[in-house]
Protein backbone atom coordinates (compact mmCIF):
# COMPACT_ATOMS: atom_id res chain seq x y z
CA UNK A 1 0.00 0.00 0.00
CA UNK A 2 1.22 3.94 -0.85
CA UNK A 3 2.48 5.83 1.97
CA UNK A 4 0.64 9.05 1.24
CA UNK A 5 3.57 10.83 3.37
CA UNK A 6 6.08 9.85 0.62
CA UNK A 7 4.16 10.70 -2.68
CA UNK A 8 5.51 13.80 -4.42
CA UNK A 9 3.91 17.25 -4.12
CA UNK A 10 1.55 16.52 -6.80
CA UNK A 11 0.60 19.51 -9.14
CA UNK A 12 -2.10 20.40 -11.32
CA UNK A 13 -0.80 21.53 -15.21
CA UNK A 14 2.02 22.65 -13.32
CA UNK A 15 0.39 24.76 -10.73
CA UNK A 16 1.29 24.10 -6.80
CA UNK A 17 -1.17 23.22 -4.05
CA UNK A 18 -2.35 26.36 -1.86
CA UNK A 19 -2.20 23.54 0.78
CA UNK A 20 -0.91 20.54 0.92
CA UNK A 21 -2.17 17.89 3.70
CA UNK A 22 -0.05 14.40 4.27
CA UNK A 23 -1.27 12.01 6.46
CA UNK A 24 -1.97 14.21 9.78
CA UNK A 25 -2.86 12.68 12.83
CA UNK A 26 -3.83 14.49 15.93
CA UNK A 27 -4.25 12.94 19.58
CA UNK A 28 -5.63 14.39 22.46
CA UNK A 29 -4.79 12.60 25.09
CA UNK A 30 -4.81 9.29 24.02
CA UNK A 31 -8.26 10.46 22.23
CA UNK A 32 -7.12 10.36 18.14
CA UNK A 33 -9.12 13.07 16.77
CA UNK A 34 -7.66 12.84 13.28
CA UNK A 35 -6.81 9.65 12.02
CA UNK A 36 -4.35 10.28 8.95
CA UNK A 37 -5.90 12.99 6.71
CA UNK A 38 -3.99 13.82 3.31
CA UNK A 39 -5.57 16.72 1.36
CA UNK A 40 -4.74 19.22 -1.31
CA UNK A 41 -6.11 22.53 -1.78
CA UNK A 42 -6.14 24.43 -4.95
CA UNK A 43 -5.06 28.17 -5.14
CA UNK A 44 -8.47 30.10 -6.32
CA UNK A 45 -10.45 26.45 -4.89
CA UNK A 46 -13.32 26.70 -2.64
CA UNK A 47 -13.13 23.97 0.05
CA UNK A 48 -16.07 23.09 2.10
CA UNK A 49 -15.35 20.55 5.31
CA UNK A 50 -18.47 19.05 6.78
CA UNK A 51 -19.18 16.23 9.33
CA UNK A 52 -20.84 16.03 12.56
CA UNK A 53 -19.58 17.49 15.66
CA UNK A 54 -16.58 15.92 16.65
CA UNK A 55 -15.70 14.35 13.63
CA UNK A 56 -12.47 16.77 13.41
CA UNK A 57 -13.37 19.27 11.12
CA UNK A 58 -12.37 22.26 12.91
CA UNK A 59 -8.70 20.45 14.23
CA UNK A 60 -8.44 19.78 11.01
CA UNK A 61 -8.79 23.88 9.93
CA UNK A 62 -6.86 24.69 13.06
CA UNK A 63 -3.65 22.29 11.97
CA UNK A 64 -3.62 24.65 8.79
CA UNK A 65 -2.29 27.42 10.37
CA UNK A 66 -1.09 25.56 13.54
CA UNK A 67 -3.36 26.82 16.27
CA UNK A 68 -3.41 23.10 16.71
CA UNK A 69 -0.12 21.57 16.68
CA UNK A 70 -0.29 18.32 14.69
CA UNK A 71 1.25 14.99 16.32
CA UNK A 72 2.62 13.44 13.17
CA UNK A 73 2.42 14.20 9.16
CA UNK A 74 2.98 17.99 7.76
CA UNK A 75 1.37 20.62 6.29
CA UNK A 76 2.35 22.43 3.78
CA UNK A 77 0.67 25.92 3.06
CA UNK A 78 1.96 28.16 -0.07
CA UNK A 79 5.12 26.16 -0.15
CA UNK A 80 6.54 26.66 3.38
CA UNK A 81 5.91 23.27 5.54
CA UNK A 82 4.42 24.63 8.79
CA UNK A 83 5.23 21.75 10.67
CA UNK A 84 9.02 21.83 10.55
CA UNK A 85 10.74 22.52 13.56
CA UNK A 86 11.46 26.21 13.70
CA UNK A 87 9.01 26.97 10.58
CA UNK A 88 8.46 30.59 11.09
CA UNK A 89 4.78 31.04 11.57
CA UNK A 90 4.25 34.59 12.30
CA UNK A 91 5.08 34.70 8.27
CA UNK A 92 3.20 32.18 7.21
CA UNK A 93 -0.34 33.23 9.09
CA UNK A 94 0.04 36.55 7.41
CA UNK A 95 -1.13 34.79 4.43
CA UNK A 96 -3.77 32.67 6.00
CA UNK A 97 -6.84 34.95 7.20
CA UNK A 98 -9.17 32.73 10.00
CA UNK A 99 -12.79 33.92 10.95
CA UNK A 100 -14.32 31.72 13.62
CA UNK A 101 -16.94 30.82 15.47
CA UNK A 102 -17.46 33.03 17.92
CA UNK A 103 -15.56 36.18 16.02
CA UNK A 104 -12.54 36.88 18.59
CA UNK A 105 -12.92 40.51 18.17
CA UNK A 106 -10.76 42.24 20.61
CA UNK A 107 -13.63 43.86 22.44
CA UNK A 108 -11.20 47.18 23.92
CA UNK A 109 -10.93 48.72 20.49
CA UNK A 110 -12.57 50.34 17.84
CA UNK A 111 -13.77 48.52 14.80
CA UNK A 112 -11.84 50.48 12.70
CA UNK A 113 -8.71 49.92 15.10
CA UNK A 114 -9.56 45.91 15.23
CA UNK A 115 -9.20 45.88 11.36
CA UNK A 116 -6.34 47.80 11.37
CA UNK A 117 -4.27 45.92 14.29
CA UNK A 118 -2.78 42.97 12.49
CA UNK A 119 -1.65 45.58 9.79
CA UNK A 120 0.08 47.97 11.88
CA UNK A 121 1.24 45.14 14.27
CA UNK A 122 2.28 42.81 12.29
CA UNK A 123 3.04 44.12 8.69
CA UNK A 124 4.12 47.47 10.80
CA UNK A 125 2.67 49.59 7.95
CA UNK A 126 1.84 53.08 8.43
CA UNK A 127 -1.21 54.51 10.24
CA UNK A 128 -2.49 56.04 7.27
CA UNK A 129 -2.14 53.44 5.08
CA UNK A 130 -3.21 50.84 7.40
CA UNK A 131 -6.58 53.24 8.12
CA UNK A 132 -7.14 53.59 4.28
CA UNK A 133 -6.82 49.92 4.30
CA UNK A 134 -9.06 49.36 7.26
CA UNK A 135 -12.16 51.29 5.65
CA UNK A 136 -11.76 49.43 1.56
CA UNK A 137 -12.29 46.18 3.74
CA UNK A 138 -15.20 47.34 5.74
CA UNK A 139 -16.48 48.95 3.10
CA UNK A 140 -16.40 45.59 0.85
CA UNK A 141 -18.14 44.05 4.02
CA UNK A 142 -20.83 46.93 4.26
CA UNK A 143 -19.93 48.26 7.62
CA UNK A 144 -17.87 51.62 7.23
CA UNK A 145 -20.33 53.15 8.45
CA UNK A 146 -19.51 51.38 11.86
CA UNK A 147 -16.14 52.03 12.00
CA UNK A 148 -16.46 53.68 14.90
CA UNK A 149 -18.24 51.44 16.89
CA UNK A 150 -16.56 49.01 19.57
CA UNK A 151 -17.80 45.36 18.67
CA UNK A 152 -19.85 44.62 21.52
CA UNK A 153 -22.47 46.97 19.85
CA UNK A 154 -22.37 45.06 16.68
CA UNK A 155 -25.52 42.12 15.89
CA UNK A 156 -23.53 38.65 15.52
CA UNK A 157 -23.52 38.94 11.65
CA UNK A 158 -21.94 42.42 11.80
CA UNK A 159 -19.43 41.37 14.02
CA UNK A 160 -18.42 38.23 12.07
CA UNK A 161 -18.09 40.37 8.96
CA UNK A 162 -16.04 42.58 11.09
CA UNK A 163 -13.84 39.72 11.79
CA UNK A 164 -13.89 38.64 7.69
CA UNK A 165 -12.51 42.28 7.29
CA UNK A 166 -9.61 41.88 9.51
CA UNK A 167 -8.56 39.15 8.38
CA UNK A 168 -9.00 40.28 4.69
CA UNK A 169 -6.30 43.72 5.38
CA UNK A 170 -3.48 41.45 5.60
CA UNK A 171 -4.20 40.75 2.02
CA UNK A 172 -4.00 36.59 2.85
CA UNK A 173 -3.87 34.12 0.05
CA UNK A 174 -6.17 32.05 1.52
CA UNK A 175 -8.76 32.03 4.02
CA UNK A 176 -10.28 29.75 6.51
CA UNK A 177 -13.25 29.64 8.30
CA UNK A 178 -14.50 27.55 11.72
CA UNK A 179 -17.99 27.54 11.27
CA UNK A 180 -18.30 30.89 10.96
CA UNK A 181 -22.16 31.04 10.47
CA UNK A 182 -23.05 28.87 13.48
CA UNK A 183 -22.86 31.03 16.40
CA UNK A 184 -25.29 33.19 14.17
CA UNK A 185 -29.27 33.65 14.56
CA UNK A 186 -30.63 32.10 11.55
CA UNK A 187 -31.65 35.43 10.26
CA UNK A 188 -28.09 36.74 10.79
CA UNK A 189 -26.59 33.91 8.71
CA UNK A 190 -27.51 35.12 5.23
CA UNK A 191 -25.25 38.40 5.62
CA UNK A 192 -21.87 36.18 6.21
CA UNK A 193 -22.90 33.84 3.74
CA UNK A 194 -22.83 36.56 0.68
CA UNK A 195 -20.02 38.13 1.82
CA UNK A 196 -18.33 34.72 2.19
CA UNK A 197 -19.82 34.11 -1.93
CA UNK A 198 -18.45 37.46 -2.77
CA UNK A 199 -15.18 36.23 -1.76
CA UNK A 200 -15.17 33.27 -3.46
CA UNK A 201 -16.26 34.68 -6.84
CA UNK A 202 -13.19 36.96 -6.64
CA UNK A 203 -11.26 34.05 -6.71
CA UNK A 204 -9.53 33.90 -3.02
CA UNK A 205 -9.00 30.52 -1.93
CA UNK A 206 -11.29 29.13 1.02
CA UNK A 207 -11.11 26.58 3.44
CA UNK A 208 -14.42 26.53 5.22
CA UNK A 209 -16.02 24.06 8.01
CA UNK A 210 -19.66 24.62 7.81
CA UNK A 211 -23.07 22.87 8.73
CA UNK A 212 -24.46 25.66 5.83
CA UNK A 213 -25.78 22.52 3.10
CA UNK A 214 -26.75 25.36 0.38
CA UNK A 215 -23.57 27.47 0.90
CA UNK A 216 -21.64 24.34 -0.35
CA UNK A 217 -23.55 23.50 -2.71
CA UNK A 218 -24.01 26.67 -4.45
CA UNK A 219 -19.73 27.87 -3.42
CA UNK A 220 -17.72 25.14 -3.32
CA UNK A 221 -14.98 23.19 -5.74
CA UNK A 222 -15.19 20.51 -3.46
CA UNK A 223 -16.51 19.19 -0.74
CA UNK A 224 -15.06 16.67 2.11
CA UNK A 225 -16.91 14.96 4.30
CA UNK A 226 -15.09 13.69 7.98
CA UNK A 227 -16.56 10.80 10.28
CA UNK A 228 -14.74 10.07 13.12
CA UNK A 229 -11.80 11.52 12.53
CA UNK A 230 -11.50 10.12 8.66
CA UNK A 231 -12.57 11.55 5.56
CA UNK A 232 -15.20 9.26 4.16
CA UNK A 233 -15.78 10.92 0.98
CA UNK A 234 -14.54 14.09 -1.33
CA UNK A 235 -15.54 15.22 -4.68
CA UNK A 236 -18.02 18.10 -6.41
CA UNK A 237 -21.22 19.12 -4.31
CA UNK A 238 -23.16 17.92 -6.53
CA UNK A 239 -21.84 13.97 -6.47
CA UNK A 240 -21.05 14.29 -2.86
CA UNK A 241 -24.14 15.89 -1.39
CA UNK A 242 -26.52 14.33 -3.85
CA UNK A 243 -25.53 10.92 -4.30
CA UNK A 244 -23.32 10.35 -0.78
CA UNK A 245 -22.17 6.78 -1.46
CA UNK A 246 -21.71 5.81 1.77
CA UNK A 247 -24.24 5.08 4.17
CA UNK A 248 -22.75 7.31 7.01
CA UNK A 249 -23.02 10.37 4.57
CA UNK A 250 -26.62 9.60 3.42
CA UNK A 251 -27.22 9.67 7.50
CA UNK A 252 -25.56 12.74 7.75
CA UNK A 253 -27.25 14.47 5.53
CA UNK A 254 -30.95 13.23 6.24
CA UNK A 255 -30.36 13.99 9.55
CA UNK A 256 -28.43 17.92 8.64
CA UNK A 257 -31.63 18.39 6.03
CA UNK A 258 -34.25 17.99 8.04
CA UNK A 259 -35.93 21.75 8.37
CA UNK A 260 -33.45 23.22 5.89
CA UNK A 261 -34.15 24.27 2.74
CA UNK A 262 -34.14 22.04 -0.31
CA UNK A 263 -30.96 22.32 -2.19
CA UNK A 264 -32.38 22.53 -5.12
CA UNK A 265 -34.18 25.56 -4.42
CA UNK A 266 -31.44 28.16 -3.02
CA UNK A 267 -30.29 29.15 -6.42
CA UNK A 268 -30.70 32.67 -5.79
CA UNK A 269 -28.99 35.29 -3.82
CA UNK A 270 -30.10 35.82 -0.27
CA UNK A 271 -32.22 32.93 0.10
CA UNK A 272 -29.64 30.70 1.82
CA UNK B 1 -15.26 57.78 81.48
CA UNK B 2 -12.55 58.56 83.99
CA UNK B 3 -9.72 59.01 80.83
CA UNK B 4 -9.00 62.42 79.84
CA UNK B 5 -7.50 63.06 76.52
CA UNK B 6 -4.73 65.31 76.73
CA UNK B 7 -3.65 66.59 72.74
CA UNK B 8 -1.47 69.11 74.13
CA UNK B 9 1.91 67.71 73.51
CA UNK B 10 1.31 67.12 69.99
CA UNK B 11 2.57 70.76 68.33
CA UNK B 12 5.87 69.98 69.89
CA UNK B 13 6.05 65.98 68.41
CA UNK B 14 4.55 67.24 64.76
CA UNK B 15 8.19 67.15 63.52
CA UNK B 16 9.18 63.78 64.74
CA UNK B 17 5.53 62.47 63.30
CA UNK B 18 6.45 64.07 59.99
CA UNK B 19 9.05 62.47 59.82
CA UNK B 20 7.93 59.09 60.84
CA UNK B 21 5.47 59.96 57.72
CA UNK B 22 7.91 60.59 55.34
CA UNK B 23 9.39 57.28 56.40
CA UNK B 24 6.42 55.11 55.93
CA UNK B 25 5.89 56.58 52.50
CA UNK B 26 9.40 55.49 51.32
CA UNK B 27 8.33 52.13 52.66
CA UNK B 28 5.68 52.03 51.27
CA UNK B 29 6.22 53.54 47.82
CA UNK B 30 9.30 51.26 47.57
CA UNK B 31 7.59 48.29 48.60
CA UNK B 32 4.27 49.15 46.04
CA UNK B 33 6.91 49.54 43.11
CA UNK B 34 8.32 46.14 44.15
CA UNK B 35 5.73 43.72 44.84
CA UNK B 36 3.77 45.50 41.53
CA UNK B 37 7.01 44.24 39.36
CA UNK B 38 7.26 41.06 41.14
CA UNK B 39 3.42 40.49 40.65
CA UNK B 40 3.88 41.27 37.22
CA UNK B 41 6.72 38.95 36.18
CA UNK B 42 5.74 35.68 38.79
CA UNK B 43 2.26 36.35 38.11
CA UNK B 44 3.02 35.54 34.40
CA UNK B 45 5.44 32.18 35.05
CA UNK B 46 2.11 31.24 37.18
CA UNK B 47 0.15 30.89 33.56
CA UNK B 48 3.06 29.06 32.06
CA UNK B 49 2.36 25.67 31.08
CA UNK B 50 5.95 24.57 31.22
CA UNK B 51 6.44 23.20 35.25
CA UNK B 52 9.83 23.98 35.39
CA UNK B 53 8.27 27.68 34.76
CA UNK B 54 5.75 27.64 37.00
CA UNK B 55 6.46 25.40 39.59
CA UNK B 56 8.76 27.52 41.13
CA UNK B 57 7.04 30.53 41.44
CA UNK B 58 4.11 28.40 42.94
CA UNK B 59 5.96 26.95 45.58
CA UNK B 60 7.64 30.80 46.95
CA UNK B 61 4.03 32.16 46.25
CA UNK B 62 2.13 29.20 48.76
CA UNK B 63 5.48 30.08 51.02
CA UNK B 64 4.25 33.48 51.26
CA UNK B 65 0.69 33.30 51.40
CA UNK B 66 0.70 30.85 54.15
CA UNK B 67 3.24 31.71 56.70
CA UNK B 68 2.06 35.31 58.71
CA UNK B 69 3.76 38.39 57.20
CA UNK B 70 5.07 39.21 61.10
CA UNK B 71 7.22 35.90 60.73
CA UNK B 72 8.37 36.63 57.25
CA UNK B 73 9.32 40.31 58.35
CA UNK B 74 11.69 38.91 60.74
CA UNK B 75 13.39 36.07 59.24
CA UNK B 76 14.21 38.25 56.45
CA UNK B 77 16.04 40.72 58.38
CA UNK B 78 17.74 38.10 60.37
CA UNK B 79 18.04 35.56 57.48
CA UNK B 80 19.97 38.11 54.74
CA UNK B 81 22.75 39.13 56.58
CA UNK B 82 23.89 35.16 56.97
CA UNK B 83 22.94 34.42 53.91
CA UNK B 84 24.46 37.26 52.23
CA UNK B 85 26.86 38.45 54.40
CA UNK B 86 26.23 41.49 53.94
CA UNK B 87 24.99 44.62 56.16
CA UNK B 88 21.65 45.43 55.26
CA UNK B 89 19.48 48.47 56.82
CA UNK B 90 16.08 47.47 58.66
CA UNK B 91 14.23 49.88 56.74
CA UNK B 92 15.60 47.84 53.21
CA UNK B 93 15.10 44.31 54.91
CA UNK B 94 11.61 45.70 55.69
CA UNK B 95 11.36 46.64 51.73
CA UNK B 96 12.05 43.15 51.10
CA UNK B 97 9.63 41.52 53.23
CA UNK B 98 6.84 43.74 52.03
CA UNK B 99 7.49 43.01 48.67
CA UNK B 100 7.92 39.45 48.51
CA UNK B 101 5.11 38.87 50.85
CA UNK B 102 2.78 40.89 48.89
CA UNK B 103 4.37 40.56 45.51
CA UNK B 104 3.10 36.87 45.86
CA UNK B 105 -0.67 38.06 46.46
CA UNK B 106 0.06 40.38 43.79
CA UNK B 107 0.89 37.36 41.28
CA UNK B 108 -2.06 35.39 42.02
CA UNK B 109 -4.32 38.93 40.39
CA UNK B 110 -1.87 39.11 37.73
CA UNK B 111 -2.62 35.15 37.04
CA UNK B 112 -6.17 35.27 37.41
CA UNK B 113 -6.15 38.34 35.42
CA UNK B 114 -4.06 36.82 32.46
CA UNK B 115 -6.25 33.32 32.67
CA UNK B 116 -9.63 35.39 32.65
CA UNK B 117 -9.16 36.36 29.21
CA UNK B 118 -10.94 34.04 26.51
CA UNK B 119 -8.23 31.78 24.68
CA UNK B 120 -10.18 32.96 21.32
CA UNK B 121 -8.16 36.34 22.14
CA UNK B 122 -5.20 34.46 21.98
CA UNK B 123 -5.65 32.46 18.44
CA UNK B 124 -7.27 35.57 17.07
CA UNK B 125 -4.00 37.48 17.39
CA UNK B 126 -1.94 34.68 16.54
CA UNK B 127 -3.84 33.92 13.51
CA UNK B 128 -3.16 37.73 12.40
CA UNK B 129 0.25 36.36 12.51
CA UNK B 130 1.14 38.57 15.66
CA UNK B 131 3.86 37.02 18.42
CA UNK B 132 3.53 35.95 21.89
CA UNK B 133 4.63 39.15 23.10
CA UNK B 134 2.68 41.30 20.76
CA UNK B 135 -0.75 39.24 21.69
CA UNK B 136 0.24 39.85 25.33
CA UNK B 137 0.70 43.19 24.87
CA UNK B 138 -1.60 44.74 22.50
CA UNK B 139 -4.66 42.61 23.11
CA UNK B 140 -4.64 40.68 26.20
CA UNK B 141 -2.88 43.14 28.64
CA UNK B 142 -4.96 45.86 27.85
CA UNK B 143 -8.33 43.96 28.74
CA UNK B 144 -6.56 41.96 31.54
CA UNK B 145 -5.65 45.02 33.39
CA UNK B 146 -9.00 46.63 34.18
CA UNK B 147 -9.55 43.43 35.85
CA UNK B 148 -7.04 43.57 38.21
CA UNK B 149 -6.90 46.96 38.78
CA UNK B 150 -9.43 46.72 41.59
CA UNK B 151 -8.35 43.89 43.41
CA UNK B 152 -4.69 45.47 42.91
CA UNK B 153 -5.84 48.66 44.36
CA UNK B 154 -7.29 46.52 47.64
CA UNK B 155 -4.01 45.43 47.93
CA UNK B 156 -2.09 48.61 48.07
CA UNK B 157 -4.20 49.42 50.86
CA UNK B 158 -3.24 46.39 52.46
CA UNK B 159 0.08 47.21 51.74
CA UNK B 160 -0.25 50.82 53.49
CA UNK B 161 -1.58 49.48 56.64
CA UNK B 162 0.95 46.73 56.89
CA UNK B 163 3.70 48.98 57.09
CA UNK B 164 3.37 49.33 60.14
CA UNK B 165 4.07 45.60 60.98
CA UNK B 166 7.61 47.37 60.09
CA UNK B 167 8.19 48.60 63.73
CA UNK B 168 9.09 45.00 64.64
CA UNK B 169 12.25 45.00 63.23
CA UNK B 170 12.69 48.70 64.69
CA UNK B 171 12.19 50.89 61.71
CA UNK B 172 11.08 54.53 63.35
CA UNK B 173 8.13 54.19 60.48
CA UNK B 174 4.43 55.41 61.91
CA UNK B 175 3.89 52.66 63.88
CA UNK B 176 7.17 52.53 66.28
CA UNK B 177 7.15 56.14 66.69
CA UNK B 178 3.93 56.17 67.82
CA UNK B 179 5.81 53.56 70.63
CA UNK B 180 8.30 55.81 71.92
CA UNK B 181 6.73 58.94 71.47
CA UNK B 182 4.12 57.57 73.84
CA UNK B 183 6.50 56.61 75.83
CA UNK B 184 7.57 59.51 76.55
CA UNK B 185 4.84 62.09 77.26
CA UNK B 186 2.79 59.24 78.95
CA UNK B 187 -0.06 59.77 76.53
CA UNK B 188 0.39 56.02 74.69
CA UNK B 189 -3.08 55.81 73.30
CA UNK B 190 -3.35 59.51 72.09
CA UNK B 191 -0.27 59.01 70.16
CA UNK B 192 -2.11 56.06 68.16
CA UNK B 193 -4.97 57.84 67.76
CA UNK B 194 -2.71 60.73 65.91
CA UNK B 195 -0.66 58.06 63.68
CA UNK B 196 -4.09 56.83 62.74
CA UNK B 197 -4.69 60.20 60.89
CA UNK B 198 -1.73 59.85 59.27
CA UNK B 199 -2.40 56.12 57.66
CA UNK B 200 -6.06 57.67 56.65
CA UNK B 201 -4.42 60.52 54.76
CA UNK B 202 -2.91 57.73 52.44
CA UNK B 203 -5.93 55.29 52.76
CA UNK B 204 -8.82 57.40 52.29
CA UNK B 205 -7.89 58.82 48.54
CA UNK B 206 -6.65 55.60 47.59
CA UNK B 207 -9.68 53.65 48.64
CA UNK B 208 -11.86 56.63 46.50
CA UNK B 209 -9.79 56.53 44.25
CA UNK B 210 -9.91 52.58 43.94
CA UNK B 211 -13.82 52.86 43.90
CA UNK B 212 -13.52 55.15 41.00
CA UNK B 213 -11.37 52.57 38.98
CA UNK B 214 -13.75 49.74 39.77
CA UNK B 215 -16.88 51.54 38.61
CA UNK B 216 -15.65 52.81 35.12
CA UNK B 217 -14.32 49.46 34.66
CA UNK B 218 -17.53 47.59 35.39
CA UNK B 219 -18.98 50.82 32.79
CA UNK B 220 -16.88 49.69 29.87
CA UNK B 221 -17.01 46.25 29.83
Amino acid sequence: MLNPASLPTPTRAGIHPAIEVRDLHKYFGRNEVLKGISLTVWPQEVLVLIGPSGSGKSTLLRCLNMLERPTSGSVVVLGNDVTAKGANLSLVRRDIGMVFQHFNLFPHMSVLENVMEGQRTVLKRGKAEARETAMEMLLKVGLAEKSAERPGRLSGGQQQRVAIARALAMQPKIMLFDEPTSALDPELKGEVLDTMLGLADEGMTMVVATHEMAFARRVAARVVFLDQAAIVEEGPPGDVLVHPKSERLNRFLNVLLWGQQDLADSTCRSSW
Amino acid sequence: MGYHFDFSWVPAYLDTFFHAFILTLELLGMSAVFSMVIGLIAGQMLTSSRRWISMPVRLYVDLFRLTPIILQIVVIYFLLPEVLHIQISALLSGVIALSLNYGAFNSEIFRAGLLSIDRGQWEASSALGMTWWQALRRIVYPQAIRRMLPPLGSMLIGLTKDTSLISVIGVAELFSTAQSVGAQTFRQLEAFIVIAGFYLIVTLPLAVLASQVTRRVNASI
